[in-house]
């Protein structure tokens, strides 16, 4: 995952395979399970340079980068 | 005799004898006005699906000499001879050939009609004697066709009673008019007459084209009277039928049944599927509400089921848990052997868990499958 000075993605490595992301085509956070293990995540529907939509969210807790393969 | 249903006075003459033909009686006339014709007739129901069968099985021979047949109607066929030439002597040969191929497969005497054109073609046949061969020579059809009747013309009942209205008995008077006179008087299909008088036909021949089908009957040594056991003699069929190598990879978009009954008369229906198909609990589905439906009037002494309409067999997603309830045992008893093997359940299974959270991984979960 690259991402850009304001913490936007730039470009997504699937596989062995690195893709430009062509589009941020919505964002939204999610904050909750605070009373056990708390959740804080970030998350971005790309568009890809290849066309291939996807998913991925940024851990804020964690600071990690991961793909939502459902949902 | 005058072969006609005659229960409910409606219908046409399907055929008659020749003392009947004497009495005035036509193909095609209504059986009403036969009646008043030939009151003493022996009136005999048509039994269609065997008449059916028998021309089927002329065209069949029909065609070994030529490859170009086409069904027009029940007992009519037009032949197409291009490139028989070298096969015969000349075109009486390949006429003798045809009366006597139809002969040998059904003992009928038909009678043939040999011309260029369908329609001169056809009343040749007409005007020819049972087992003779009537040839036209190409350019004479004007002169052949000249003293018919012009009641041989294929029009409407209302041109032809015009046409006795006008004083034009044969299709010589007809030819004699100019074109442009007919037409005026009856439209387009003035001009169709017209030409059909002067032997001009320019109607293509339609071979018919075999569609491929597999079939398979039973005949019961005591006639059923159960629709039950009918259904039964069904599923015993789609057995046989689905375990033909004609089936093997492909599907089928239409049945055909049959029930032959003690009367001697048959019952047909054709029932197409929404898709092809191999589900033999499908076509039994179907089967049993067409049979349920059927108006059998008489015991049934043999069934037979055709499948037709083949395409690719096409795969459908079943669920591996939750589709066939049936299969549920078997799934429990394979895990069950997988759990002896592997110690564990190598079968999972998604279960909703939190389907109102946020989080997309907490709404279902994957457990083990332990049936």
């Amino acid at each position: 995952m690259e991402a850009d000075e304001s913490g936007e993605p730039r470009g997504v490595v699937l596989g062995r395979e690195r893709l430009a992301v062509a589009a941020v085509q919505d964002r939204w956070r999610i904050d909750d399970e605070w009373w056990r293990k708390e959740m804080s995540r970030l998350y971005f529907s790309l568009l890809l340079e290849d066309g291939r939509a996807v998913t991925i969210y940024h851990d804020l807790v964690t600071g990690r980068w991961s793909q939502q393969n459902y949902g | 005799m005058i072969i006609g249903e005659t229960t409910e006075q409606r219908g046409a003459v399907l055929d008659c004898s020749a003392e009947a033909e004497a009495e005035g009686v036509r193909i095609s006339m209504p059986l009403r006005q036969a009646l008043g014709l030939c009151p003493s007739a022996s009136f005999v129901p048509p039994d269609l699906p065997r008449y059916g069968d028998a021309f089927d099985q002329i065209l069949r021979v029909l065609e070994t000499i030529s490859p170009l047949v086409d069904p027009a109607s029940l007992g009519c066929a037009f032949i197409g001879l291009g490139g028989l030439n070298g096969h015969y002597r000349d075109e009486m040969a390949v006429g003798d050939a045809l009366a006597q191929a139809v002969r040998r497969a059904s003992g009928l005497m038909p009678s043939i009609g040999l011309a260029e054109g369908k329609f001169t073609a056809r009343v040749a046949a007409t005007v020819s004697a049972p087992g003779e061969v009537c040839l036209v020579p190409k350019g004479q059809e004007r002169r052949f066709l000249a003293p018919i009747d012009v009641s041989l013309l294929s029009c409407s009942r209302d041109t032809l009673r015009h046409l006795e209205l006008f004083g034009l008995r044969t299709m010589g008077d007809l030819a004699a008019l100019p074109v442009g006179a007919v037409q005026a008087q009856f439209g387009s299909e003035g001009k169709r007459i017209w030409e059909l008088a002067q032997g001009i036909d320019g109607e293509p021949l339609r071979p018919l084209r075999r569609e491929e089908s597999i079939r398979e009957h039973l005949a019961f040594y005591a006639p059923l009277i159960n629709r039950e056991a009918l259904v039964t003699a069904g599923r015993e069929l789609l057995t046989r039928l689905l375990g033909q190598p004609a089936m093997r990879g492909r599907a089928a978009r239409r049945m055909a049944l049959r029930a032959l009954l003690s009367d001697g008369r048959c019952w047909e229906r054709t029932l197409v599927f929404r898709e092809a198909t191999t589900d033999q609990e499908q076509m039994l589905c179907v089967l049993k509400t067409a049979i349920e439906a059927a108006p059998l009037t008489a015991p049934i002494e043999e069934l037979s089921i055709e499948l037709s309409g083949f395409a690719g067999e096409t795969g459908k997603q079943e669920g591996f848990l939750y589709g066939d309830r049936r299969r549920q045992p078997q799934v429990a008893e394979a895990v069950r052997q997988l759990k002896a093997r592997y110690g564990r359940s190598p079968v999972a299974q998604v279960v909703e868990v939190e389907p109102w959270s946020r989080i997309p991984e907490r709404r279902h979960a994957l457990i083990d499958y332990d049936p």
